[in-house]
């Protein structure tokens, strides 16, 4: 179900230039103004796919999909891994390589590129999976107890 | 049954961190790094909720609730700031043009089609605002919960 919902998100990153290259502007208008509001958009930082740009930045779209895939990864090593929590401390070694070459590209001392963006922010949506579907487990268990 | 802290003033407190990062410019390019931002809020909301909490153990279900809390929160005193602060929709439509090689053409129709009709565009970008928020907001409070609870 969460897999589900994420893959659900990221199909939206697709369809708005989907939308926009079959000339459905409404649809397509509205999804890149849904999410603007969590993205710069700048096209020169962005991927671009049936010659549109999607519908967030190349890190943004690293980051959903990186995230979309340590939630296809979590159940398969869940059968072979009891304890699936890892440590707090991976969760800031994995910040650290996006909060740098983000840093270091806002204050214009080392330009970070697409191969930069797209690696940190896969690093980071990735792992950030494996804290917040144990969280999403623990409440829906919560409340099928009730 | 043992009873918990208020979780209101820890939302509120968490929704007026993420009010300001969206609402200031400058510091809304926090949000810029995937909502950061909005995840702060929530995981703020949750770290003071805990501060508030003692030895009670802090739970999953609690840390959601705040951060999607603080969310709603977030987005009315986002939209709040942003009146006072004075960016308005013509301000940002000329920002937008200005830029208008680097942001998506369909996005720039859409608002332009919704200029004269400027009651429905607030509405629109609002509840777009809100939604947000909640999403992210909520994650930030389960976040905050794996990094700020005890881990059994």
């Amino acid at each position: 179900m969460i897999s589900t919902a994420v893959a659900l998100w990221c199909v939206l990153l697709v369809l708005a230039p989907l939308l926009a290259h079959m000339d459905l502007v409404a649809p397509s208008g509205i999804l890149y103004l849904f999410f603007s509001k969590i993205c710069h958009q700048q096209a020169s930082r962005s991927f671009f796919i049936f010659g549109k740009q999607m519908a967030v930045c190349s890190r943004c779209t690293a980051l959903y999909f990186g995230f979309l895939f340590g939630t296809l990864l979590y159940p398969l090593l869940q059968r072979t891994m009891k304890d699936l929590q890892p440590p707090k401390i991976l969760l800031l070694f994995a910040a650290i390589p996006i909060v740098i070459d983000f840093s270091l590209g806002g204050l214009g001392i080392l330009e970070n590129t697409f191969l930069t963006r797209s690696i940190t922010g896969l690093i980071l949506g990735s792992v950030v999976a494996f804290y917040i579907i144990p969280g999403l487990k623990n409440i829906f268990m919560e409340f099928s107890k009730k | 049954m043992e009873s918990k802290p208020d979780k209101l003033v820890p939302a509120v407190i968490g929704g007026a961190i993420m009010g300001v990062i969206s609402a200031v410019p400058g510091l809304n390019m926090i949000n810029c790094l995937c909502c950061a931002g909005v995840i702060l809020g929530g995981f703020f909301a949750v770290y003071f909720y805990k501060k508030n909490l003692g030895d009670t153990e802090l739970n999953y279900s609690d840390g959601a609730l705040l951060g999607a809390l603080a969310g709603v929160f977030g987005a009315l005193i986002g939209a709040l700031l942003s009146a006072i602060i004075g960016v308005n929709f013509d301000q940002m439509f000329q920002q937008m043009m200005q830029y208008s090689d680097e942001i998506p053409q369909e996005a720039i129709e859409m608002i332009e089609n919704l200029q004269n009709n400027k009651g429905a565009l607030f509405i629109m970008s609002a509840a777009m605002g809100l939604v947000i928020d909640v999403i992210f907001g909520l994650l930030g409070g389960i976040l905050g919960v794996a990094i700020l609870g005890k881990k059994k």
